[in-house]
């Protein structure tokens, strides 16, 4: 793997965003994942061994610290903020078609539940793992998932939900999208779900972490 | 059942002050805002205090206490539909959240403190001061604190802590990512935001009158993990803690500490901010009230840990075959314990459910 590109890795991996930022204070005045993907674009480097080796592998080392819980939140939270710097100097790849997703994914919270926090961070997971995320917000009821299904053609949707009097309407919303879109994969997650309740309503896929849940769909849509 | 001789103050100032394990367990419960009306439509009589019907131990003085907000009583609605009210609070954040007693943590829209610049610009200064006009309404305060010790339960006053405030005020992005990258920034708006609770609270313990006990409440979990990691909790929340709970104990009263969510990493370091019980205690982040209080040996009361989602399977067969043994592990190991579920009582648990609760516990509630 070419040098930047690992060290644009190693940046997303620690969260060091830019050289200004002083997180991680071992890292700081040294160059982020900002300036890094700046280089490696100048010195020729394709945008998409960028996003797989640098972004995506990054990311994938984050994900599994913290499925294991070595790191917390706030440390995420940094790496992805460094994935983002990075990704705005990718994004217009995209749109050239230099650069592809792995798919697409409609992300929402569900109805009745204005909790964002979660979806939120697992929005991030898949962003950093190659996915473009369409994000219906809060409160999303049956209707507004179909129709963002309609209009872009996902290969999944992901039902978030933090409470337990919320977490019913998980189920009409995944017994539209599977009568209507069979082949879209519906994933669900948060605080109160379990594989039992996965089952119970004919979802596709839950897992109690963002890292299971962008390996479902690296392994299952990919 | 036989009757207690001790009534509730007495019951649940010797669990949570001193630790010891009384001639029964309390009881305590917290209830969705709903939750009462739907029960009413199932019977329950509309005349009466949850607090009479189930014999609950612990009163949460009525009122609000201060607000600590740097711009107090400025809270404006910036839109509302039918379901939804949108408002702007002190701190500049715009919120949205639920109207009417529908349960749910509110949406975080927007917020404008997203700096130290800002910080110190706008909003440190305020938050110097002894401001009265922090409290609503100091005289309605004083008779709710008097008729509320005139009865026989436990009273606490009740404030969030550091945490919930920095999340209130930043919103859970910018804070856990300034955690990492501005925590001079953190430290101070923390050690303001403390300065201002004891500011506050010493005022309200010296003039409106001292409860039986303090309960704060700061999430510091989820489901799956903490919020941060213990080393992130020892260096910028701990100490704040540990301050504010140093000054409630040397008015002689003891803290009761909310957390939900997963704070075992944490728990150690909690134990040691001083608190003298921990609640909610979440079954299904992974939290064990026995191996806890194994690990605490004591020096600290507990209060919850019975798992909501038994409560909601409305099966009274399966409350008794997970609550009874439970009660009988907790008063063979000699924990003090209040009963509590690991949260708070949706409506989607039957009336008929928590009265059958209510008549096992004291069933078993003996030590």
């Amino acid at each position: 793997m070419n040098a930047i590109v690992r060290e644009i890795a190693v940046c997303v991996e620690r969260g060091k965003v830019d050289a200004k930022s002083p997180h991680p204070p071992d890292l700081k005045g040294r160059e982020g994942a900002d300036e890094l993907t700046v280089k490696a674009l100048h010195f020729g480097q394709s945008p998409q061994i960028i996003l797989t080796e640098g972004l995506i592998a990054g990311m994938g080392v984050v994900g599994e610290k913290f499925r294991r819980n070595e790191i917390y939140l706030p440390d995420v939270l940094m790496s992805a903020r460094a994935m983002t710097a990075a990704m705005n100097h990718i994004r217009p790849y995209f749109l050239s078609g230099d650069v592809q997703h792995k798919g697409k994914i409609v992300l929402g919270t569900v109805q009745g539940d204005l909790h964002d926090i979660g979806k939120k961070i697992v929005g991030m997971f898949f962003e950093g793992g190659g996915w473009n995320v369409i994000d219906l917000g809060v409160d999303a009821g049956m209707e507004k998932y179909l129709a963002a299904i309609d209009e872009h053609n996902p290969e999944a949707v992901g039902l978030s939900a933090l409470l337990t009097t919320t977490m019913v309407n998980m189920e009409k919303i995944t017994r539209a999208v599977k009568k209507k879109y069979p082949n879209v994969k519906v994933l669900i997650g948060g605080a109160p779900i379990t594989e039992e309740y996965k089952n119970k309503i004919g979802a596709d896929a839950y897992s109690p972490d963002p890292q299971g849940a962008l390996e479902f769909l690296n392994s299952t849509l990919v | 059942m036989e009757p207690f001789s001790a009534n509730s103050r007495e019951i649940i100032t010797a669990i949570v002050r001193d630790k010891v394990c009384p001639e029964r367990m309390g009881f305590q419960e917290a209830f969705w805002q709903d939750t009462r009306r739907e029960w009413e439509n199932q019977g329950l009589p509309c005349d009466k205090s949850l607090h009479e019907l189930f014999g609950l131990d612990i009163l949460e003085i009525p009122g609000n206490m201060f607000d600590t907000s740097p711009f107090p009583g400025t809270r404006r609605i910036v839109d509302e539909d039918e379901e939804t009210v949108t408002y702007r609070n002190g701190w500049g954040a715009v919120l949205r959240e639920w109207k009417a007693d529908r349960p749910g943590v509110p949406e975080h829209i927007d917020f404008e403190l997203t700096s130290p610049r800002i910080w110190r610009e706008k909003y440190r200064e305020p938050l110097l001061g002894l401001d009265l006009n922090r409290f609503e309404n100091v005289e309605d305060l004083k008779r709710s604190y008097r008729k509320s010790m005139e009865s026989d339960l436990f009273c606490v006053y009740h404030n969030i802590h550091v945490y919930e405030l920095m999340r209130t005020a930043l919103g859970d992005i910018i804070m856990l990512e300034s955690m990492c990258a501005e925590p001079e920034w953190i430290h101070d708006f923390c050690g303001v935001i403390t300065d201002n609770i004891i500011r506050h609270l010493s005022w309200a313990l010296d003039n409106i009158g001292r409860p039986d006990g303090v309960w704060f409440y700061d999430d510091l979990g989820y489901c799956q993990a903490s919020f941060v990691s213990p080393e992130l909790y020892r260096n910028l929340i701990f100490p704040y803690h540990k301050r504010v709970f140093d000054v409630v104990h040397d008015y002689g009263l003891p803290v009761i500490f909310h957390s939900c969510g997963r704070i075992r990493p944490l728990f150690e370091a909690i134990v040691e901010t001083g608190i003298d019980c921990l609640q909610a205690i979440e079954v299904k982040a992974g939290q064990d009230v026995l191996e806890m209080a194994e690990f605490a040996k004591n020096r600290i009361a507990f209060m919850g840990n019975m798992d909501i989602r038994i409560f909601e399977t409305n099966d009274l067969a399966a409350v008794d075959a997970a609550f009874i043994p439970r009660l009988n592990q907790i008063r063979d190991k000699r924990i003090p314990y209040i009963f509590h579920s690991d949260h708070s009582i949706p409506k989607s648990v039957r009336l008929e459910t928590y009265r059958h609760v209510r008549h096992m516990f004291l069933s078993h509630c003996r030590y």
